[in-house]
């Protein structure tokens, strides 16, 4: 193989390597939908709470989780029918779905067993966000989904201080500004991609 | 392209993605430094608490994680600015590796010292971000048994949620032991055995 050749191999083999790198293909529904659960969850709290309506909120999260992880799974069956699937997205897939797990561990026997305060809960998930979005921005070299994380940790820092009610607001706004818009932002971008390539 | 061409590319394809792998081959050093500043870390409190000794494990918390931090980052930066190629998968552990330890540190510090959560949270806790950031690394490994030390964290997590005593500190050190400084020993070895492999 002479050098000319072995530079094109070389270029033709770094090309497909940064496409398929590139080709994620995410949807960005996954972020729509956890977030609007939990906007709802965090939103259905304070509102119960300010109006005076105790019971256990838990509850409110027993059913709004199991919906998010079934929503989840269906979704991943749904593209992996479509797309096929790549390196980047089964890193994708395995850094949410880790974050998941560890947030659901958290946010369920934590404070069943009595060891996490349920207001701690928002602020590590916050923290678990950052890391995941640290992660996600490195893996398909997108910046600025990659400093999404500051913003979590910094809003979970802040959340670790702020014990009152007016914590879940905080969330629900963190989730909306951290998780929405960059899910539509995501989804539009995706839905771009399949008009060109179709 | 005639067959001996294309069996010329295959070869060079193979020794291009071979040399990739290696420079993701860790070296376990970095798993077992943390698995035993960490594991040092739990007997002092153990010590403090249990056997009532005169040990400041607050001050030895953070002497360890601040030394911790300071000889990751720099001999991190020393290996990175000698290597001329940053393999895409070697890129991606880093930033798993980093954003958990944000995580534990913030963790560990800001949310005791809010008072947000108490101590015997913050094992459970770090154990449970440690078994999601084993599950990515096993999969960028692509390795199995790196998988499965992250059940061994998350179901370990969960059993430390219910041992709210001194205990819980002796269960996370043998579990550093166990799923951190053993499982960087085999790294080490892999390593080793790697480097005289592709020596040969």
């Amino acid at each position: 193989m002479n050098e000319k050749t072995a530079l094109e191999e070389l270029q033709f083999i770094k090309k497909i390597i940064e496409e398929t790198k590139k080709a994620v293909i995410y949807n960005g529904k996954d972020y729509i939908f956890w977030s609007i659960l939990v906007m709802i969850g965090m939103m259905s709290t304070y509102i119960f709470h300010m109006s005076g309506l105790y019971f256990n909120y838990f509850w409110i999260w027993v059913v709004l989780i199991p919906i998010g992880w079934i929503f989840s799974i269906y979704n991943r069956i749904k593209l992996r029918e479509k797309h096929p699937s790549t390196y980047s997205g089964k890193l994708i897939g395995a850094v949410w779905a880790a974050a998941g797990i560890g947030m659901t561990i958290i946010g369920f026997i934590g404070p069943m067993s009595g060891t996490i305060k349920p207001m701690a809960i928002s602020p590590i998930a916050c923290i678990i966000m950052g890391s995941a979005y640290f992660v996600s921005g490195k893996i398909v070299e997108i910046k600025w989904l990659g400093n999404l994380s500051f913003g979590w940790w910094i809003g979970g820092i802040v959340l670790l201080f702020v014990t009152s009610v007016h914590s879940f607001l905080i969330m629900a706004l963190l989730m909306l500004f951290f998780q929405t818009l960059p899910g539509i932002i995501i989804y539009r971008k995706y839905k771009q991609n399949i008009a060109a390539k179709a | 392209m005639d067959e001996k061409m294309a069996n010329d590319e295959l070869v060079f394809i193979k020794k291009v993605i071979e040399d990739s792998k290696r420079s993701v081959a860790e070296n376990g050093f970095g798993y077992i430094f943390w698995g035993i500043l960490v594991f040092i870390g739990l007997l002092s409190v153990y010590v403090e608490i249990a056997l009532k000794a005169p040990v400041n494990s607050n001050l030895t918390w953070i002497i360890l994680i601040t030394f911790g931090w300071v000889y990751s980052i720099a001999t991190n930066w020393k290996r990175y600015s000698k290597k001329h190629v940053k393999t895409f998968a070697g890129q991606i552990l880093m930033s798993v590796w980093l954003g958990a330890g944000i995580a534990m540190t913030i963790i560990g510090f800001v949310a005791t010292l809010s008072g947000a959560i108490r101590g015997f949270a913050v094992s459970p806790l770090i154990s449970t971000v440690l078994g999601a950031t084993y599950f990515v690394s096993g999969m960028v490994y692509n390795s199995k048994w790196v998988k499965m030390l992250a059940a061994g964290w998350w179901l370990g997590g969960i059993g430390m949620f219910f041992v709210q005593n001194i205990n819980q500190m002796l269960i996370m050190a043998f579990m550093m032991l166990a799923l951190q400084v053993i499982p960087g020993f085999i790294f080490y070895h892999n390593s080793k055995k790697e480097t005289k492999h592709s020596d040969e």
